[in-house]
């Protein structure tokens, strides 16, 4: 069985995007899905974000500032462009649970993980296209999405998954004199990926990938760039 | 800095899958495996063939992948990484059947249980069929279906491993007719 | 990590850029201790004072500024631990959990609260302290330990490393060392670069100096919690020479080329012991409640080492445990169990002569062998052409397991042999 992990999907993925364009997004839909946000119920997930800053040597170091700013300003932008649907919003995280219902959630979020990941790997670079996808999209949560829908009563699950990094002073310079030399260094990237879940059946509804080297999550201005980016072509 | 590892194996997946990709089975067509066996298969497979090895999936390789590695010979490893069992003459396929449990546990998965297991015959060859459940070390459950026949004292080996909600299912059946009718050549 | 070989192999070429500039100010290491591990003992008076700063780097409930790469890391290890929960191989016996629990805080006591430690079910000897607190301790250390003063030996040591706030220090160190090696690169080409990234993709390896001081801090606790400090060399000379026999030749050469004081180590650990014990009142070794608390996963953690298929390691763990007296059945089975799927000259003798041995014990001691006995000695004498007592080996096993999920498969071979 092969496992991914967001890096090795990530370098798959930087191998198949040769040209860093400055925000892409490729959004999926499943083929007979009718999505009926209106009226519904939708359960937001845990938002799964992650921010680095890129060393010069281009090591990922984790920022928790910059992620807390990050998570508040997509928290946010969320709230807003929900709020113009007519739909109920609960999020995991408001609701208290206990150890074991808490375990039994991570595991579908786990599950979700691994669906997302092989979505990725074999939708976004062309070389890992599978012949019977080609013009299918039909991944599901399953059985799996039964535990959200009975435990939160909710219609539909919004999974969100950002990884973000950003150069560092050292980096910059590195980056600069790479120019001179007339070699292009890697400086900062976002990827991610959100996709919602029909709690009924389980099936993935829309998936939506980005990638981009511009975006900054960190600031109130930006930030909703990146988020729309997010949710680009947003069913409803 | 297993990551490390895991990016040169992703990389190197990606560069061999960019020679030639995944090709589509279609049902109902004769199919030759490792030029060892042929068989029929009754839906649709995603197929990629790299060096010895032969890769099948539905969804994903890492939802359901079925893998045959044929013609293992004496002294040689059963599964391609650092801690797999070698294969060795004059095993019987009761040592050969240890010796899967054994690679799973030594791959890091847990709670392994043989959910069924039986000696087969193939061709006039001793094999055996067996089914495990466990779990990874996410705690996501799996079950993984094996098929092990010797014969002019190779081993040839046909895994197929998936997520046990859902994407299991959808190749089991398929699998299974295949390790069952799969005829040497 | 108390031991870091695993990570240093699989960082392998893409860490050689750091390694080679550490390796090459020490001498070869070709010459592997054969001896045993032992060391000869210097006198009373011969011992070196020995001055150790066991003072922590930081206070109780430290957490550190959102702001700084020490909250990131703290950040990306608390997400870690968070995901721990769900992970099959997270022990959750609470037996267990609560002794290991116990042996640390008589270490870390007033910071026994700001460590969290979890056993994890895992073979080889290893465990492994995160800067938020966060301490893994496998199933494979717990196995070779002897004694509760060993496994605080591993635990001080651990503790000593968040004690001293190693991880981070060392991956300023690394980050600045590459950043600056970028710049020097950046003139003669871009390929180092790209090793440099995959090399950082994680908090990486103590440094020597940080181990020998986690040795030292981690023996003064030791001693100040009441066990015997000497118990950590003695611990020290078993892994060396579980390395040394080790299949893995890659593990091996990394282990004692990146621990070049590895012979020296040894002899540190013990100097510190008896200058700590010079005076002072006998320690305690705590044999009895370590064996008693596992006596009852020796089997499952010995069938983890079995599958890594490391025989020579493993040789050196039963050998060990064999002269311990621990638990002489199982050990005496696993020995059958190792030399049967080694199948090296000579190894079926000793399988069957070790399985015979395992039957015996158990029958002295009036408890049941493990089930797989009499089919492993069934095996064993279809290899030797014994047909007739392959038989009776078979027969014997079905009769003690009918319903074993294998059976079918002795049935099979019951009517081959008639």
């Amino acid at each position: 069985m092969y496992k991914f992990n967001t890096i090795k999907v990530m370098s798959v993925l930087l191998l198949g995007l040769t040209v860093a364009a400055c925000q892409t997004t490729k959004v999926h839909k499943a083929d007979q899905g009718v999505v009926q946000l209106n009226g519904s119920k939708v359960l937001v997930m845990p938002l799964d974000v992650e921010l680095y800053e890129l060393s010069a040597a281009g090591a990922n170091e984790p920022r928790a500032d910059w992620t807390q700013q990050a998570e508040a300003n997509i928290k946010q932008i969320l709230d807003e462009r929900l709020g113009t649907y007519s739909i109920q919003v609960v999020r995991s995280e408001d609701l208290a649970k206990s150890e074991e219902l808490a375990i039994q959630e991570k595991r579908v979020i786990k599950f979700h993980e691994v669906v997302g990941n092989n979505i990725r790997y074999h939708k976004i670079a062309a070389f890992n296209n599978l012949p019977t996808k080609q013009d299918k999209f039909d991944w599901t949560l399953a059985e799996k999405a039964a535990f959200l829908r009975d435990y939160y009563d909710a219609d539909y699950a919004l999974f969100i998954s950002v990884r973000d990094s950003y150069s560092s002073a050292g980096r910059a310079a590195i980056i600069a004199i790479g120019m001179v030399l007339g070699v292009g260094i890697q400086g900062g990237q976002q990827v991610g990926h959100a996709s919602l879940v029909d709690l009924n059946d389980g099936d993935i509804e829309w998936f939506n990938f980005l990638y981009s080297s511009t975006g900054d999550l960190r600031k109130k201005e930006t930030a909703p760039r990146v988020v729309d980016g997010l949710l680009a072509d947003f069913p409803g | 800095m297993k990551m490390m590892k895991q990016m040169v194996a992703a990389a190197a997946l990606a560069l061999l899958a960019g020679c030639n990709g995944y090709a589509l089975v279609k049902p109902e067509q004769e199919v030759k495996i490792a030029d060892a066996f042929s068989f029929k298969t009754t839906q649709e497979w995603n197929r990629l063939k790299q060096g010895d090895s032969d890769f099948w999936t539905l969804d994903g390789i890492g939802l359901q992948l079925m893998s045959v590695k044929a013609g293992i010979k004496d002294g040689e490893k059963i599964a391609d990484h650092e801690k797999a069992a070698v294969y060795k003459n004059g095993m019987t396929t009761l040592e050969l059947l240890e010796m899967i449990k054994t690679d799973l546990v030594a791959t890091d998965q847990h709670n392994i249980e043989i959910l069924d297991s039986r000696p087969i015959k193939s061709g006039g060859y001793d094999g055996f069929i067996a089914e495990y459940r466990f779990e990874n070390k996410d705690g996501l459950e799996y079950k993984s279906l094996v098929r092990g026949i010797v014969h002019d004292d190779k081993l040839s080996l046909m895994r197929y491993s998936g997520l046990t909600d859902y994407y299991y299912n959808r190749g089991r059946s398929d699998v299974e007719q295949m390790m069952v009718s799969m005829q040497p050549l | 990590m108390w031991m870091k070989m695993k990570r240093l192999i699989a960082a392998g070429t893409a860490l050689s850029v750091l390694s080679a500039c550490v390796a090459s100010t020490q001498p070869q290491q070709n010459a592997l201790p054969t001896d045993g591990g032992q060391v000869s003992m210097p006198a009373l008076d011969q011992l070196e004072p020995v001055e150790v700063n066991s003072t922590p780097e930081l206070d109780v409930n430290y957490r550190p500024k959102v702001t700084t790469d020490e909250g990131g890391w703290w950040m990306k290890m608390d997400r870690y631990e968070e995901s721990l929960q769900t992970h099959a191989s997270l022990v959750r016996d609470e037996d267990l959990n609560a002794y290991v629990r116990g042996v640390l805080c008589r270490l870390a006591k007033d910071y026994c609260k700001d460590i969290r430690v979890y056993v994890v079910r895992k073979p080889g000897f290893n465990a492994s302290m995160a800067p938020n607190g966060l301490m893994e301790v496998r199933t494979g250390l717990l196995l070779r330990v002897e004694n509760e003063a060993q496994l605080a030996t591993v635990l001080g040591h651990e503790l000593a490393h968040y004690y001293k706030l190693h991880s981070i220090k060392n991956w300023r160190t690394q980050r600045n060392t590459l950043d600056a090696m970028a710049f020097l690169t950046l003139g003669t080409g871009i390929i180092g670069l790209g090793a440099t990234i995959i090399a950082l993709g994680g908090l990486s390896s103590y440094s020597r100096s940080n181990e020998a001081e986690a040795d030292a801090v981690g023996l003064v606790l030791m001693d100040q919690a009441g066990y015997d400090p000497a118990e950590a060399a003695m611990l020290w000379g078993k892994v060396k020479r579980e390395y040394a026999a080790s299949k893995d030749a890659d593990m091996r050469n990394s282990f004692f080329a990146s621990h070049p004081e590895a012979q020296q180590r040894e002899k540190t650990l013990d100097n510190h012991a008896r200058w700590l014990k010079r005076n002072g009142p006998e320690r305690e070794i705590a044999q009895a409640p370590l064996r008693q608390r596992l006596a009852p996963y020796l089997q499952s953690f010995l069938e983890d080492e079995l599958a890594q298929g490391d025989f020579g390691a493993l040789e050196v763990v039963l050998h060990d445990m064999e002269e311990a007296g621990r638990a002489p059945v199982l050990v005496a089975y696993f020995k059958g169990e190792l030399y049967r799927k080694r199948g090296d000259e000579g190894d079926l003798e000793k399988a069957r002569d070790s399985y015979l041995a395992a039957e015996e014990y158990a029958k002295e001691r009036d408890v049941d062998a493990p089930s797989g006995l009499y089919r492993a000695l069934g095996l064993i004498s279809l290899k030797e052409g014994e047909q007739e007592r392959a038989r009776m080996n078979f027969e014997q096993y079905l009769q003690l397991a009918p319903d074993a999920h294998d059976a079918a498969f002795i049935r099979q071979m019951l009517e081959q042999i008639s």
